[in-house]
């Protein structure tokens, strides 16, 4: 399925990344999950940035799911989550674009002291909804040639963007990011298939 | 015997069947993943969804089922409290609706009338909401629209079904990826109640903006080709033309730059009024306002824009999302109908083809090729110069080992393979190497 | 013993086909048993055998479907499949035979085949047409003039049934003890009175749903019903003091009565139950959420009876009801307390400690009452003929609390939404299907 799930802004520090931005498109998750989907959405994005180098691109495949992540020179990093089948040019393309508008409207000396509150930049929803549909967002044909020169790292899973002896569980385990609830709804999904057993 | 290993079963179900009883809105059942339960009721409802804790799930299905299954064997079915056997039987169908034998029991008591056919409905598309690819509850939703449609419905109950039909149906495909059931069930809907016929337009825009979004999925492709099968019953809507004139437009324009040389004295005349039309229409851009093909006495024309409509989406998807094989399959047929077209215009007889859109050819005649001379189809012509375009796109653009190269080639190689013309194809792959 | 008949049944199948005996004359059973002895035999059969029977042969379809075989037929097991023509040929069948017949949920039953039941079964003296929503004040009519022996009428959710029905009835049926008109929502005030005045034997009257009966009704059937032992008026929301307090005062022999959803009830009910009923034995009173400690204190004083008793939202009542129902009442067996919000673990206490707790209470639900913790469990283990008890929503009970009582009472059902303790047994039979995701992985 072509799909955008989330897009986020975050600002990167020394040792930890800090949010912007963000919004999300959840409706094809059913209901009672949606709240921790976004709860770990955000834990992966957050992750992600910090274990991307300044001025690198990656795009981490996980299942259905993929993950890009563009971190500036100035340290703006910008993170879309995906289905697979949604265009990875385009994704990158997009992160491209809305930092750069952010960067635009927020000054970067305002960046290491922002919050999500005092920040309002509703352009993020309204490129995530223009979006879903990348054959009608706009300049589509230009797209291709557009993106600048940075290579993009590919990752098959999430595991091997973490660092030596960094382990999934463990981070979810000590997020404090994550819900109690969402933590179990972590573990219930590892531990079994969902859909394979009557849960 | 089973009360007793698991007695808040009963509450349980009766919980679940308030709330259909409360929420005539109700969208969605789900399981939620809560594996230690509280002294609290397991059934969760917000926003039109029904939630149900997984710890309980087992239980409660091995509570339902034991008991269905001793009444159905000591033949109390009947007997028993209906208010028991109702949420006995919903809450069964809920956790698993693959077991026929609880749809089986549904329909003979709604053969009784004691089920109301229109909360079956609702019942079964919510059973549909957790399980988007259970056959039995396709099945069972075929059989209770059977018997709603064998009796005369008000003309609004019976729009409002059909409405209802597929919006589960799209529901069943989003939720499940390659969900061939609901994508049958669509075709289903679509052929057997007659008036569904008058969406077969509505069909058509809703079924893009699907595929577009899946593209990796036959099953969706598939549908189309269903709709672009029934094209021909569908031409009296003239004014859906206009919709195609610059579809059309793009898919004329190789006639701009390349020639096309043939003796037109071999064609047949259809093929050269056809040609004729053609050229006016690139010629007359400026008086595009009014629809300038003249449907009504040329079907041929609005077939050949659905087909150009299709073939360009294709090409529009293959270039955006390289490497998914289903969206080349569905160019295939696309091409034969293409085919099947160019014969009809080449030759003169009114006779129809013996090539039957979509229909798979006998066993004998699989093996063996197709053929038309596109010296004397300029149709075919076309769709051939758009072949080439693609193929060479796609390689140059791809390097050697990508799967998007590999596929364009093949689709090269059936090309030649199947739908054999005199004329080569321009694009070589030594060419471009 | 039914059993066993059929088993005799079946064994003389067996010779029958083992003998290769055609000629009936011949079979042993009929050449050694008087017709008497095998009417008498078959009048043990159920519906179903006697049909069976009577396929056998000429001799035995006579003997099988002779009327004094059909005194009594239940046909609910049919419902649906039941047509008219299977009542009228039983009607012809059977005559002044038939004495009783259910035909509980046979939907497609109608006025026709009723009247003509009414005229060749004129003994008839318990007839169920429950669910018969076909049937309407026609039916009725022809009770009222062929069957003057009727005593037993159900005639629940038959929705087209009128007060015209109950005034002829009232007419031609005097004997009548036993009626049923649940959900018959037609009904008013003029049927009532009218049945009242001609069916004074009138032991038990259900009326459940009937929203149309108020006060008036009410007060001339009691004062000319004085026998009324069963009384439900469950759903008739208009009901108000004024109609307890007749039942009361002229119906002494009360023991059943049912008040559940009647909101505009007060404690002056319970009041003149108390001075009044001494009989009661079972009183269902949910929903009636006026009632407060005054009422159910003055109840439990004077029907020292009560056996049965379900307050489910009466939210008033707090822990002094259950001080006083365990003092006055000490054959209480079964109570509900259902969504009974101000109980407490004090109350609950008070109950276990009551004579009715060791001796006789047996069901006790609590659902919905947050305030109840495990304590009340631990006060209730000299219970020890307790078998059930609800708990569902008590969200202070846990699990632990619940093992306790357990072990002091180890048959118990416990009603809550813990999962048990074992894991469920698999079930067999639904065809497996190969899950996607399982074959990847």
């Amino acid at each position: 399925m072509v799909k955008l799930y989330a897009m986020s802004i975050l600002y990167k520090n020394t040792n930890s990344a800090q949010w912007l931005k963000a919004a999300y498109d959840l409706q094809t998750f059913s209901f009672f999950q949606r709240g921790s989907v976004q709860e770990f959405m955000a834990f992966v994005s957050k992750t992600i940035v910090e274990r991307t180098q300044t001025a690198a691109r990656q795009s981490v495949k996980e299942g259905e799911y993929m993950c890009h992540v563009y971190v500036r020179g100035d340290n703006l990093a910008g993170v879309i989550i995906s289905d697979h089948e949604y265009p990875q040019r385009v994704s990158h393309t997009l992160i491209t674009k809305v930092l750069d508008e952010f960067a635009q409207k927020y000054p970067p000396s305002s960046w290491p002291t922002a919050t999500e509150a005092s920040i309002s930049f509703n352009q993020i929803n309204t490129y995530l909804a223009k979006y879903q549909n990348p054959r009608e967002a706009d300049a589509m044909t230009k797209i291709q040639e557009e993106l600048d020169e940075t290579k993009i790292i590919l990752h098959n899973t999430i595991e091997a963007v973490l660092e030596r002896g960094e382990k999934l569980d463990d981070l979810v385990a000590k997020s404090e990011g994550l819900s109690t609830q969402s933590k179990a709804f972590y573990k219930t999904a590892r531990k079994t298939n969902s859909c394979c057993n009557f849960g | 015997m089973h009360d007793d290993i698991f007695p808040a079963a009963e509450k349980i179900l009766t919980d679940i069947e308030n709330i259909f009883k409360r929420d005539k809105l109700l969208k969605d059942f789900e399981i939620v993943p809560v594996t230690v339960g509280e002294n609290k009721s397991p059934v969760l409802h917000a926003e039109h969804t029904l939630g149900l804790q997984e710890w309980c799930v087992r239980h409660l299905y091995v509570h339902v089922y034991h008991k269905v299954m001793n009444l159905k064997r000591q033949q109390r079915l009947r007997r028993e409290d209906p208010s028991v056997l109702s949420r006995l039987l919903l809450g069964g169908v809920l956790l698993n609706p693959d077991c026929t034998t609880l749809w089986n029991i549904r329909r003979e008591f709604v053969v009784l009338g004691r089920f109301d056919p229109l909360t079956e409905l609702h019942i079964n598309a919510i059973t549909l909401s957790r399980r988007p690819k259970s056959a039995e509850s396709f099945v069972y939703r075929r059989w209770i629209l059977k018997r709603m449609t064998a009796e005369p419905l008000e003309s609004a109950t019976l729009s409002s079904i059909i409405e209802e039909e597929l919006q589960v149906s799209l529901m069943a495909a989003d939720r499940y990826a390659n969900n061939y059931h609901a994508w049958n069930h669509r075709m289903w809907v679509m052929s057997h109640i007659p008036q569904a016929q008058d969406k077969f337009y509505d069909e058509w825009t809703t079924s893009e903006i699907w595929v577009s979004k899946h593209v990796s999925e036959h099953s969706g492709l598939q549908y189309r080709e269903f709709l672009l099968n029934q094209v021909d019953q569908h031409l009296e809507h003239t004014d859906y033309c206009l919709k195609f004139q610059s579809s059309l437009e793009s898919f004329l324009s190789p006639l701009k730059h390349s020639i096309f040389n043939s003796d037109f004295s071999k064609h047949s005349t259809v093929s050269q009024r056809l040609y004729q039309s053609f050229v006016d229409l690139l010629d007359k851009k400026e008086s595009c306002s009014q629809c300038p093909m003249n449907c009504k006495e040329n079907n041929f024309m609005l077939q050949i824009g659905f087909l150009a409509y299709e073939l360009l989406l294709v090409t529009d998807l293959i270039h955006l999302y390289p490497g998914h094989e289903a969206l080349w399959c569905h160019r295939r047929f696309v091409l034969f109908c293409f085919f099947s077209l160019s014969k009809k215009i080449s030759c003169n007889s009114t006779k129809e083809s013996d090539i039957m859109d979509g229909i798979p050819l006998p066993k004998t005649q699989k093996l063996c090729v197709l053929e038309i001379d596109s010296d004397k189809c300029f149709l075919w012509w076309l769709v051939m110069q758009h072949e080439d375009a693609l193929i060479k796109d796609c390689v140059i653009k791809t390097t050697e080992e990508s799967y998007q190269t590999k596929l364009a080639l093949r689709h090269e190689k059936w090309i030649k393979s199947v739908l054999i013309c005199k004329e080569n194809l321009s694009c070589r792959t030594q060419s471009v190497s | 013993m039914l059993q066993s008949f059929n088993c005799l049944i079946t064994l003389f199948f067996f010779s029958l086909q083992l003998r290769r005996v055609f000629m009936e004359e011949e079979a042993l059973i009929n050449k050694k048993l008087p017709k008497e002895l095998l009417l008498r035999i078959f009048s043990w059969l159920d519906v179903v055998s006697l049909c069976r029977c009577a396929q056998v042969s000429k001799s035995w379809n006579i003997l099988a479907l002779d009327g004094s075989n059909w005194q009594r037929i239940d046909l609910f097991d049919f419902q649906r499949d039941v047509e008219g023509p299977v009542i009228e040929n039983i009607s012809r069948r059977c005559g002044g035979f038939l004495r009783k017949l259910s035909l509980k949920g046979c939907q497609s039953i109608a006025d026709g085949s009723m009247k003509l039941f009414a005229q060749l079964c004129n003994n008839v003296e318990d007839l169920n047409l429950d669910g018969c929503k076909k049937i309407s004040d026609s039916t009725c009519q022809a009770l009222s003039k062929h069957c003057p022996k009727l005593q037993r009428l159900d005639l629940r959710s038959c929705i087209e049934i009128t007060d015209l029905s109950l005034k002829v009835l009232a007419d031609g049926c005097p004997a009548l003890t036993h009626i049923n008109i649940a959900w018959c929502e037609n009904v008013t005030q003029n049927g009532i009175e009218a049945l009242a005045r001609g069916c004074r034997k009138l032991r038990s009257f259900m009326c459940m749903g009937c929203a149309r009966v108020n006060d008036s009704a009410i007060t001339v059937l009691a004062e000319h019903c004085p026998n009324l032992e069963v009384v439900n008026l469950s759903g008739c929301v208009n009901i108000t003091d004024e109609s307890v307090l007749r039942l009361a005062e002229n119906c002494h022999g009360l023991h059943y009565l049912c008040l559940s959803g009647c909101t505009m009830l007060s404690d002056a009910s319970l009041i003149v139950l108390a001075q009044q009923c001494h009989l009661l034995s079972t009183l269902e009173v949910a929903g009636c959420s006026q009632f407060t400690d005054a009422g159910f204190q003055a109840l439990a004083r004077s029907c020292r009876l009560l056996e049965k008793m379900d307050l489910e939202e009466c939210i008033l009542i707090t822990d002094t009801t259950l001080m006083h129902l365990g003092m006055g009442c000490p054959r209480l067996e079964k109570l509900s307390l259902s969504h009974c919000e101000l109980i407490t673990d004090e109350g609950i206490r008070h109950l276990g400690m009551s004579p009715c707790a060791a001796e006789n209470l047996t069901v006790l639900e609590l659902d919905n009452c947050p305030l109840i913790t495990d304590a009340s469990l631990d006060n209730l283990v000299s219970c020890h003929n307790l078998q059930r008890i609800d708990l569902y929503d008590c969200q202070l009970i846990t699990h632990t609390g619940i093992r306790r009582l357990r072990s002091n009472l180890p048959n118990i059902l416990v009603h809550a939404y813990f999962a048990p303790a074992t894991p469920p047994p698999a079930v067999g039979s639904t065809r497996q299907r190969v899950c996607r995701c399982c074959a990847i992985l």
